[in-house]
C-alpha cells in the first residue's frame, strides 16, 4: 500500500518528481537555481561533460539531496573528472529513491578541448528503474554537450540528453526523458557572477533557471537562485578548506517546503 | 598640391592594406560553391518559409563568373550583389571618387565602413584590372566550362501514396511513379558571353521514362543566354525570369521578405535572367532581350507556355457555360492520375516590355505587361476573392524611379491594372553616417489591383489589398555591436483567406549582434507580431469575428570559428502564440551545429543535432539547414522530437565532387507524419540526398 501511495505521489506531482535522476547535480548548482550547464566543476560529468575541460587537476565529488526532507526521495551522486593530455574523462553515478522504488544513472563521458575556447563532450549513460516486486528495467542512452568560452567574462554551455529517445526495456515504464539545456555564465566582476539557462524536456514546460554567486571572501561564496515550473527559490554557500570544497544549498518550494543539498568536492593536485 | 597629397595617401593606403592582408585568413579565395552558399545562408537564415532559393544562387553565380569592375561599376551593379548594404555601396563609390581608382582589391580593407566579411565576399565578385577581358565571338568556341549535376533523393519510410495495392483496391488515387526524386542540371559556359543551361526534374511519385512521362523528366527547362552582344546586354532564349522596378508591376521568382536584414526593402534583381530553378510555375518560356543605347535601356520579352490548373469543363447542358480554370496548380506535382489530368491544360502568353532612362542621379522606368490565357480564369465566388482577376486577359502598366541624392536613395513604383486597380510602393534609404542607416517604406495596394507575377516588399505575398508603413534601423554603436530593428504597420481594406473582415496588424523586430572578433559572433533577437484573423473557437458560430493573434519569438544564436577546419553554432529559440479563447501555444528549439573541413578542404562534414518541442502550428519555428548545392532548406519545426542531419562533401578529383546528406526526424508525440497520400505511419522520417557534380 505504501508503495502504491508512493507511485501515485510520483505520478500526481509530475514535474516535481519527473525523473529526478536526470535533474541538475550538485549543491553549488542548486544554490544557483539549478543552473549547471555553463558551470565547470566535478559535477560537469553529469551536467555538461564538455565544460569539464576547464578543470586542471582531477576532482572527486559527492552530493546528496533529500527532497523536502523525505528520506525516500533521497538522491546521492558520486562524480569524478580526470584530465589528461588528450581528453578529459568523467564518471558520474546517481542513485535516487529507496529500497522499494529506486533509479540509477551511471554515465561515462569524455570531453575534448578543440581549442582554448571551445570544447565538446559525449557521454554514455545507463539508466535503471527498480520497483519492488516488479521486473527491473534499464536503458542505454547518451548525451552531447558543448562549451564556449567567449572571453574571460562570458561562457556558454549546451547539453542535449538522450537524442536517440531511448526507451526502457519494459514498455510500460515509458522512455528515458529527452531534454536540452542551454545557458550562460557572466562574470560581473571578480567577486560576482551570474548564471542563466533554459531547460526543456520534451513534453514538459520550459524551465528557466538563474542564479547569482557572490564571493564574500576568497574562501567563502554565497549564492541565491530561482527556477520556475515549479517555482523554487534557492540559496546556499560554499567554503574552501584547502583541497576540499564544502557546498551547502537549500531550495524552497512554497507548498512542499525546503530541500537540503550537500556536496563535498576534493581537488587533486 | 591636393592631387599630390591624394597620391601619397593612396600609396600609403595600398601598402598598408597589402601589409595587413598578409595576416588575414580571409585573403585566400574560396571555391565558388562555398562562397555562394555562405552568402545565401546569411540571406535566408532569417527567412520563415520553405521556398526555392535557386534564384539567389543563379544571381550570385552570374556575378561570380562575370565579376564587377570596381573602378567602373555603378551603384546599381553593386546592388545586384545582394549582400551589400546601401551605406557600404555609398562608401565604396565615395572612396573611389575621393582617392581615385582602386589600385588593388585589398584597398577595400581601408574603407572603414566595410566589415572584414564584406571585403572577403567582395574579393570574389569584383576585380580591379581588366582580367575579365571580353573575348571575341570567334574565340569563344575554343573556351568552355561544363558543369553537370545529378541529384538523387529518397525517403526511407513508405508514404501512403505508394501503397498502390491497397489504394487500388479502395479505388483511390495513388502515386504512379517511384518514391525517388531526380534532378539533372547541365551548364555549359562558352567564354564569358554565352551560357547554356538545362534542368530536368522528376519529383517523388512521378513517372520516369514511362506512362505520362515517357520522355523522361516531368519538368524540363532549358535556356541559352548571350551576354554583351553589340548593344544587347542580355539575350535569353528559353526559360527566364524578369523583374522590373520594385517588382510591383511585374516580378517573377522569389523575393526576400521582412527579416533581420532590416534595410533590405528594395528589389535589386537583374531585369532578365536565365531560369535554373525547379519551381515549375514562376518563370517565362520564350525569348527576352535587354538592349542598351547610351542612357537608355529597353527590355522586351515574349513568353508562351502551358500551365497546370484546376480545369472546369463547360456544362454541355447549359449554352451559357464555357471552359475555364478555377485555380493555378503551383506545386508542379504530377504524381496521380488526377494531377496528370491537370498538367499543361491552359496556355499562358505574356508579352511585356520595360524602358528605362538613366539621368545623372535619377533613373526612370516604364513597364507594360499583357497576359493572356487560352481559357478564362474563373475563381470561386468566395467573398474574399471578389476582387481577384477573372477572364482571360490582364494588362498592367507601371512607372518606377530611383533617385540618389547624397546619402539618400529614394525608390518606388506606381502600378495599375486594366480594371482600374492601383498600387504604389515608395521607400527611402538614408545613410546618416557610417554607423546609422535608416529605411522608410510606404506601400498601398488596392484590393482590386491585379497582376500575373509580382513580388513587392510587403507583409502578404500576393501584392494586393494591403497598405502599410515600414521603418527600419541599423545602428553600429561600437565596433563589435550592431543593433537592427524594424517596425511595420499594415492593414487590408478587404477580406483575406480566413480573415472575414478588413483587418490590420503590426510587427516589430529587435536584434543585437555582438561580433567581438572575426571568429566569434552572436546575437539575440526578439520578434513580436500582432495580426487579426478569424477567431478559432468562435462561440457565435453563425458568423466569424476577428481576433488578435499574437506571436512572439526569442532567439539566441552563437557562432564560433574554432579554426580554419572547424566551426560550431548553437541556438536557442522560443516562441509563444496567444489568441482569444485558445490556450497559449509554446515552442522551443535547441540545436548544435558542427562543421568540419578535412584533408585540405577536400572533405567537409556539416552536422546538426536539434531538439524541439512545439505545441502547435501557430508556435512553429523555422531554422535554416545546410544542403547540397542548388538545394536550400528552411524546414519548419512542429510537434516534439529530435532532428539531426549529416552532410558530407568530397572532392574525388579536381573536377568531381560528391555530396551525401542524411537527415532524420524522430517525433515523440505523433504516431503518423503528414496527411493524405504523403502520410507516413510511424514517428520517424528519414531523407537521403546524393549529388554528383562534374566540372570540366
Amino acid at each position: 500500500m505504501k508503495l502504491l501511495t508512493f507511485i501515485c505521489f510520483f505520478v500526481l506531482l509530475g514535474n516535481l518528481f519527473a525523473q529526478p535522476i536526470i535533474e541538475p547535480i550538485g549543491a553549488k548548482a542548486w544554490s544557483l537555481g539549478g543552473s549547471a550547464v555553463s558551470e565547470n566543476n566535478v559535477f560537469s560529468a553529469a551536467n555538461n561533460m564538455a565544460s569539464s575541460t576547464e578543470i586542471q587537476h582531477y576532482q572527486v565529488g559527492i552530493y546528496n539531496q533529500t527532497r523536502f526532507g523525505i528520506k525516500q526521495l533521497n538522491t546521492i551522486n558520486s562524480s569524478f573528472v580526470i584530465p589528461s593530455k588528450w581528453f578529459h574523462s568523467g564518471i558520474s553515478i546517481s542513485h535516487f529513491g529507496y529500497e522499494k522504488f529506486n533509479q540509477q544513472n551511471m554515465s561515462f563521458g569524455i570531453a575534448k578541448k578543440l581549442n582554448n575556447n571551445f570544447s565538446i563532450g559525449i557521454t554514455l549513460n545507463y539508466l535503471t528503474i527498480n520497483i519492488a516486486e516488479q521486473e527491473n528495467t534499464g536503458a542505454f542512452s547518451g548525451s552531447f554537450s558543448s562549451f564556449y568560452k567567449v572571453n574571460k567574462k562570458l561562457q556558454f554551455g549546451l547539453l542535449i540528453f538522450n537524442p536517440t529517445q531511448s526507451k526502457y526495456n519494459i514498455n510500460s515504464y515509458g522512455g528515458v526523458p529527452t531534454f536540452g539545456r542551454i545557458g550562460l555564465k557572466y562574470l560581473v566582476n571578480k567577486n560576482v557572477y551570474f548564471l542563466a539557462e533554459a531547460n526543456k524536456t520534451l513534453g514538459q514546460d520550459l524551465v528557466f533557471r538563474s542564479g547569482i554567486n557572490y564571493q564574500l571572501h576568497p574562501k567563502f561564496d554565497l549564492s541565491i537562485g530561482y527556477a520556475n515550473n515549479p517555482n523554487y527559490i534557492t540559496f546556499g554557500f560554499s567554503a574552501k578548506l584547502k583541497q576540499l570544497d564544502v557546498q551547502f544549498a537549500s531550495s524552497y518550494h512554497q507548498i512542499l517546503g525546503l530541500t537540503p543539498h550537500l556536496g563535498l568536492v576534493f581537488h587533486g593536485k | 598640391m591636393e592631387n599630390n597629397n591624394q597620391f601619397l595617401l593612396k600609396i600609403i593606403l595600398v601598402f598598408a592594406t597589402l601589409f595587413v592582408s598578409k595576416f588575414l585568413i580571409a585573403q585566400k579565395l574560396q571555391p565558388k560553391n562555398e562562397v555562394i552558399a555562405s552568402i545565401i545562408e546569411k540571406l535566408i537564415e532569417n527567412q520563415e518559409s520553405q521556398l526555392d532559393y535557386t534564384d539567389l544562387q543563379a544571381q550570385l553565380s552570374f556575378y561570380f563568373d562575370s565579376k564587377i569592375n570596381l573602378n567602373k561599376c555603378t551603384e546599381n551593379e553593386l546592388q545586384q550583389l545582394l549582400f551589400l548594404k546601401q551605406s557600404e555601396i555609398i562608401s565604396i563609390i565615395y572612396h573611389r571618387k575621393k582617392y581615385g581608382n582602386f589600385e588593388s582589391i585589398y584597398e577595400l580593407q581601408a574603407i572603414e565602413n566595410l566589415s572584414d566579411e564584406t571585403v572577403f565576399y567582395l574579393k570574389h565578385f569584383c576585380f580591379i584590372n581588366e582580367t575579365n577581358k571580353q573575348l571575341k565571338l570567334s574565340e569563344l568556341s575554343q573556351i568552355g566550362k561544363t558543369e553537370i549535376t545529378v541529384q538523387h533523393e529518397n525517403d526511407f519510410q513508405q508514404r501512403l501514396g505508394y501503397k498502390t495495392n491497397i489504394l487500388k483496391a479502395q479505388n483511390k488515387q495513388y502515386y504512379l511513379g517511384s518514391p525517388y526524386r531526380y534532378v539533372l542540371r547541365l551548364k555549359q559556359k562558352i567564354g564569358n558571353r554565352i551560357d547554356i543551361g538545362f534542368t530536368g526534374e522528376k519529383d517523388a511519385g512521378e513517372q520516369f521514362f514511362n506512362g505520362a512521362q515517357g520522355n523522361g523528366f516531368d519538368y524540363n527547362s532549358a535556356h541559352i543566354h548571350f551576354k554583351n552582344v553589340w548593344n544587347f546586354k542580355n539575350i535569353i532564349i528559353g526559360d527566364y525570369q524578369a523583374n522590373f522596378g520594385q517588382g510591383l508591376t511585374f516580378g517573377s521568382g522569389m523575393s526576400a521578405r521582412k527579416s533581420a536584414y532590416v534595410l533590405n526593402v528594395n528589389r535589386y534583381y537583374q531585369n532578365i535572367r536565365p531560369y535554373r530553378s525547379v519551381n515549375e510555375f514562376e518563370f517565362m518560356r520564350g525569348a527576352a532581350i535587354d538592349y542598351h543605347y547610351k542612357k537608355w535601356q529597353l527590355v522586351g520579352f515574349l513568353s508562351y507556355k502551358n500551365i497546370n490548373t484546376n480545369f472546369l469543363n463547360a456544362d454541355t447542358n447549359n449554352i451559357n457555360s464555357f471552359d475555364g480554370f478555377t485555380s493555378f496548380n503551383y506545386s508542379g506535382f504530377n504524381r496521380t492520375t488526377n494531377e496528370i489530368m491537370d498538367k499543361d491544360n491552359v496556355k499562358q502568353t505574356i508579352l511585356g516590355f520595360h524602358i528605362q532612362k538613366h539621368f545623372k542621379v535619377l533613373q526612370l522606368g516604364f513597364t507594360g505587361i499583357k497576359t493572356n490565357y487560352s481559357v478564362p480564369f474563373l475563381p470561386s465566388d468566395n467573398l474574399y476573392q471578389k476582387y481577384n482577376f477573372t477572364g482571360n486577359q490582364l494588362i498592367n502598366a507601371g512607372l518606377d524611379y530611383k533617385l540618389s541624392l547624397g546619402n539618400a536613395l529614394f525608390s518606388g513604383e506606381f502600378s495599375a491594372s486594366d480594371n482600374h486597380g492601383f498600387a504604389t510602393t515608395n521607400s527611402l534609404l538614408l545613410t546618416l553616417d557610417g554607423k546609422l542607416d535608416l529605411c522608410f517604406l510606404y506601400r498601398h495596394f488596392e484590393p482590386n489591383y491585379q497582376t500575373t507575377f509580382n513580388n513587392p516588399f510587403a507583409e502578404n505575398s500576393d501584392g494586393k489589398n494591403e497598405s502599410g508603413f515600414y521603418f527600419g534601423l541599423s545602428y553600429k554603436p561600437a565596433r563589435a555591436f550592431t543593433i537592427n530593428s524594424y517596425i511595420d504597420f499594415y492593414k487590408s481594406t478587404w477580406l483575406r483567406y480566413q480573415i472575414d473582415a478588413p483587418s490590420n496588424g503590426y510587427d516589430l523586430l529587435a536584434e543585437i549582434q555582438y561580433n567581438p572578433s572575426k571568429v566569434l559572433s552572436m546575437y539575440v533577437r526578439y520578434k513580436y507580431e500582432n495580426k487579426q484573423k478569424n477567431e478559432t473557437n468562435n462561440s457565435l458560430a453563425a458568423y466569424d469575428v476577428l481576433a488578435d493573434q499574437l506571436r512572439q519569438q526569442f532567439r539566441f544564436h552563437i557562432k564560433y570559428k574554432i579554426s580554419l577546419m572547424l566551426e560550431a553554432e548553437s541556438r536557442l529559440e522560443l516562441s509563444q502564440f496567444t489568441t482569444l479563447n485558445t490556450a497559449n501555444a509554446y515552442g522551443t528549439l535547441i540545436y548544435q551545429n558542427l562543421k568540419m573541413k578535412l584533408f585540405k578542404n577536400k572533405f567537409t562534414i556539416n552536422s546538426r543535432l536539434a531538439m524541439f518541442d512545439i505545441d502547435s502550428y501557430n508556435a512553429r519555428i523555422y531554422a535554416f539547414e545546410n544542403n547540397v548545392p542548388y538545394t536550400y532548406s528552411v524546414p519548419m519545426y512542429q510537434n516534439s522530437g529530435v532532428r539531426f542531419y549529416l552532410m558530407t562533401s568530397c572532392n574525388i578529383t579536381k573536377n568531381v565532387k560528391f555530396y551525401v546528406r542524411f537527415s532524420q526526424t524522430q517525433y515523440s508525440n505523433v504516431k503518423t507524419i503528414g496527411s493524405g497520400l504523403e502520410q507516413i505511419n510511424g514517428n520517424t522520417q528519414s531523407d537521403l540526398i546524393m549529388q554528383l557534380q562534374l566540372r570540366f
